[in-house]
């Protein structure tokens, strides 16, 4: 199921690259945001990359930067180099997102990283067995959050409902929050849902990595 | 009182808007926009200029090619600028974007900061990654993230964070005595600066003051006063005797 993955120092010992080179191409776009995979190790947490991409991406770079500058090998090579820059025309396809998404898909193609992510949000609230609507809040309220995305550690989203009663007449509304735990919702309303955006972040980069 | 004027710029007219004492403008595209006082832009901004002297405040995203803050400025959107000067208190609560940003003063970014240079003196937050071609700060740093650079250089005061530093070349160091921090006569200040972070990964690396989990380099010097859990180095490793590493590492 999961494809092979290579550590950051033995990327470095196979291709010879530095340090400032992997992060300036990380910084430039060249080398996918998508493609930095951090797993826990018995030395802490460590930086893993979808093997055979990385290395072809790297050994591409260094072939084509004799001739052309590095924001020309920019435009050559980072199609889906950053993850604002992703685009994917079949979410369904991504498992995380998954048949449960298809209700949620707003537009034929071009879906961007963010708005996978938003996607993958209310496909696992539809498989904690909300109403459509109610996942719709999620995806919406993830769409255009490109800067969560970037630095999503310790955010979590939350999708609650709650019922107003005022002269006999009943109202049920539901939400949808994200923000840094702890994150509380006054007890009346009852939380549906509740997602760690990093693992879901990680999930959409590591199926995108594919 | 509120000022305005317009300015030919080839066959585009763009106007000057200037608030002295109290007031506000409405968002759009300005050549100049001068807040001395205390004034707010109600929307989008677009300028070639914007200073703010007093305290300022932009209800939405900025684009200017040039931003100057001295006194108190707001950004309730994202920044986007070629320079951008800042001294006295900033808040971008969008990310940041520059090709040169330089910052006295307490500044604070809630998302990430791209620049091509980025230099800092007093207490600076970034709550995602700081990354840039250069990368000099000085005073108190807080950056949840990644802060990346070809080149990194950091004088310590107080008390510092950043989650991972990674780049060429790496370099922190403790301030020495007369600091800027130190001048204000703020007595908490005057220990030694200290720096902690998670993982320090760089082609030369210099360290003082650190306390961190990993750092990982081709050559590395561990000055005085760090404690690093693990350093793994593929040419030379130096470690002062005021310093610990608790496990080495070669290639």
């Amino acid at each position: 199921m999961s494809e092979e993955l290579i550590s950051k120092k033995e990327v470095l010992r196979l291709t010879g690259i530095s340090y400032g080179q992997l992060y300036r191409w990380k910084r430039m776009g060249l080398i996918p945001e998508a493609w930095f995979i951090r797993r826990s190790t018995f030395t802490g947490q460590e930086t893993f990359f979808p093997r055979e991409k990385i290395l072809k991406r790297i050994e591409e770079i260094l072939r084509l930067k004799e001739e052309h500058s590095l924001e020309e090998l920019v435009r050559l090579l980072s199609r889906e180099a950053a993850p604002e820059k992703v685009t994917h025309d079949d979410p369904t396809a991504i498992a995380v997102i998954g048949a449960e998404g298809k209700d949620l898909l707003w537009k034929e193609g071009a879906y961007t990283f963010a708005e996978l992510v938003a996607l993958a949000a209310g496909a696992e609230a539809l498989r904690n067995k909300t109403k459509l609507h109610q996942a719709r809040l999620l995806v919406d309220l993830l769409r255009r959050g490109e800067d969560d995305l970037r630095a999503p550690t310790g955010i979590y989203l939350i999708l609650a409902e709650k019922t107003l009663e005022r002269e006999g007449i009943s109202v049920r509304i539901s939400f949808a929050v994200s923000g840094r735990d702890p994150l509380r919702l006054d007890p009346e309303s009852k939380v549906l849902v509740r997602l760690d955006l990093e693992r879901l972040v990680e999930r959409v980069k590591r199926e995108l990595g594919r | 009182m509120i000022f305005h004027d317009e300015e030919r710029e080839g066959n585009r007219r763009k106007g000057n808007v200037s608030i002295a004492g109290t007031g506000k403008v409405a968002g759009g595209v300005y050549h100049t926009v001068k807040i001395s006082g205390s004034g707010r832009v109600e929307g989008n901004l677009e300028a070639e200029e914007l200073r703010i002297s007093g305290a300022g405040k932009v209800e939405g995203a900025t684009k200017a090619r040039e931003v100057v803050v001295t006194g108190a400025g707001r950004f309730e959107g994202p920044v986007e600028a070629e320079t951008l000067q800042c001294s006295g208190a900033c808040k971008v609560e969008g990310g940041l974007q520059a090709k040169e940003a330089k910052i006295a003063g307490t500044f604070k970014v809630e998302g990430n900061v791209k620049a091509h240079y980025f230099r800092s003196g007093g207490v600076l937050k970034v709550e995602g990654d700081l990354e840039a071609e250069v990368v000099s700060l000085a005073g108190i740093v807080n950056v949840t993230g990644l802060l990346s650079a070809d080149r990194v250089e950091m004088k310590l005061e107080g008390t510092s964070y950043v989650r991972e530093i990674g780049g060429e070349v790496i370099e922190v160091r403790r301030r020495q005595r007369g600091g800027l921090l130190e001048e204000l006569g703020i007595p908490f200040f005057r220990r030694p600066g200290s720096l902690q972070a998670a993982s320090i990964e760089g082609d030369d690396v210099y360290l003082e003051g650190t306390r961190a989990k990993l750092v990982r380099g081709k050559r590395v010097t561990i000055g005085p006063g760090c404690r690093i859990e693990r350093v793994e180095y593929e040419e030379s490793l130096e470690v002062d005797p005021d310093s610990r590493v608790e496990e080495e590492v070669k290639g």
